[in-house]
């Protein structure tokens, strides 16, 4: 008998790394894009290099993917309750909000749904509060 | 009654249970229903998906915000370097005098002019209304003049950020406290010569008023 927990656990190499100019020590790496149905997925480890533990307060109401080719950018989907689809959620605050301690040595990861650019750029921006943005990540679609 | 058999089974359980500490080390955990909120999420907004439109004013404001950001990191981490003990209303930076200095000089010597560069960033990026800049030495020689020493070398420092960094003098307050002020015994208990406690005494002490 196999057993295997429930989800889908994501992990891979990192595409791009960014440090954070909101948290001493926090880098965030970029670790996996994905799209199917017209949705991109974004997965996004938080590494604390730092010596202290950091309290990361992410909002997902303002983290947003760019299309800068088309002058377009896209908010995280949001589910019938009106919360975003993301996670993990400390709270219900303002559509969902990331808000967890992330203690020196240790990471946290992150997950957010966005709409797929409508006009097929081949790069986006990905911009998280508190970090600075992924840039010219290429889009690869998996329909 | 044999409890074995329930430990194991909780073992074998919990190991495949996706604990969120699992997520916090392993990976990300996104359940499986995600998707599919996602895809009746994307069909609600429309052709547009939710787009939003934006402009080459925004492009050059989001740069312009970086340019902010990044001098902030810059900012941060030379505070970290520095070993500097930041408060709300000022910041507290000690510079090893060996490094400012050769022994018995006033002279900065060339390669603590990269220390001194992180400090002068600090104080031109919190637009610092008072730096106070004080010299200390240890208790070697005589104590008029280590105070004397111990002035020359804040006036040093003051000169090189007002010339380098282009720090207004008058927002720079130096003083000499001489051997004054040790942080360290200059000597051991027996009275014998402690020259570590003597290395940490001879320093120059920097504050960063905050506005």
């Amino acid at each position: 008998m196999v057993l295997v927990p429930a989800g889908v656990v994501f992990s891979g190499e990192v595409i791009q790394t960014q440090e954070s100019e909101a948290w001493e020590g926090i880098e965030a790496d970029l670790i996996g894009l994905r799209i199917s149905n017209n949705i991109v997925t974004v997965k996004v480890k938080l590494r604390n290099t730092g010596s202290k533990e950091q309290s990361v307060k992410i909002l997902y109401e303002a983290c947003f993917i760019m299309d800068e080719a088309n002058q377009k950018k896209y908010y995280p989907l949001k589910d019938s309750d009106g919360l975003y689809i993301a996670g993990p959620m400390s709270d219900k605050d303002r559509g969902g909000r990331f808000w967890f301690g992330v203690k020196s040595g240790k990471t946290r990861g992150l997950w957010i749904k966005f709409p797929e650019p409508t006009d097929g750029p081949e790069t986006i921006t990905i911009s998280l509060a508190g970090i600075f943005p992924f840039e010219e990540i290429p889009l690869k679609s998996k329909k | 009654m044999d409890i074995r058999k329930p430990l194991v089974l909780l073992i074998l359980i919990s190991f495949f249970l996706p604990f969120p500490c699992m997520a916090q080390e392993k990976g990300i955990l996104i359940p499986p229903e995600a998707h599919q909120k996602a895809i009746e999420a994307l069909q609600a907004l429309g052709q547009e998906r939710g787009a939003k439109k934006i402009d080459c004013r925004v492009a050059s404001i989001i740069g312009v915000v970086k340019g902010i950001e990044s001098q902030s990191v810059a900012v941060k981490t030379a505070i970290k370097d520095l070993g500097a003990k930041e408060t709300k209303a000022e910041i507290q930076i000690e510079l090893s005098g060996d490094v400012l200095f050769d022994f018995d000089k006033e002279d900065i010597r060339s390669d603590a002019e990269a220390m001194l560069k992180k400090v002068a960033g600090i104080i031109t990026a919190y637009k610092s209304p008072q730096v106070i800049i004080a010299g200390h030495t240890d208790s070697k020689g005589a104590e008029g003049y280590n105070q004397q020493l111990s002035k020359k070398r804040a006036e040093s420092v003051r000169g090189w950020f007002s010339e380098n960094a282009e720090i207004k003098a008058d927002v720079m307050k130096t003083i000499g406290y001489g051997e004054t002020r040790p942080i360290a015994p200059n000597t051991n208990s027996d009275g014998s010569d402690n020259p570590e406690g003597r290395q940490k005494n001879r320093r120059v002490e920097i504050v960063i008023k905050k506005k």
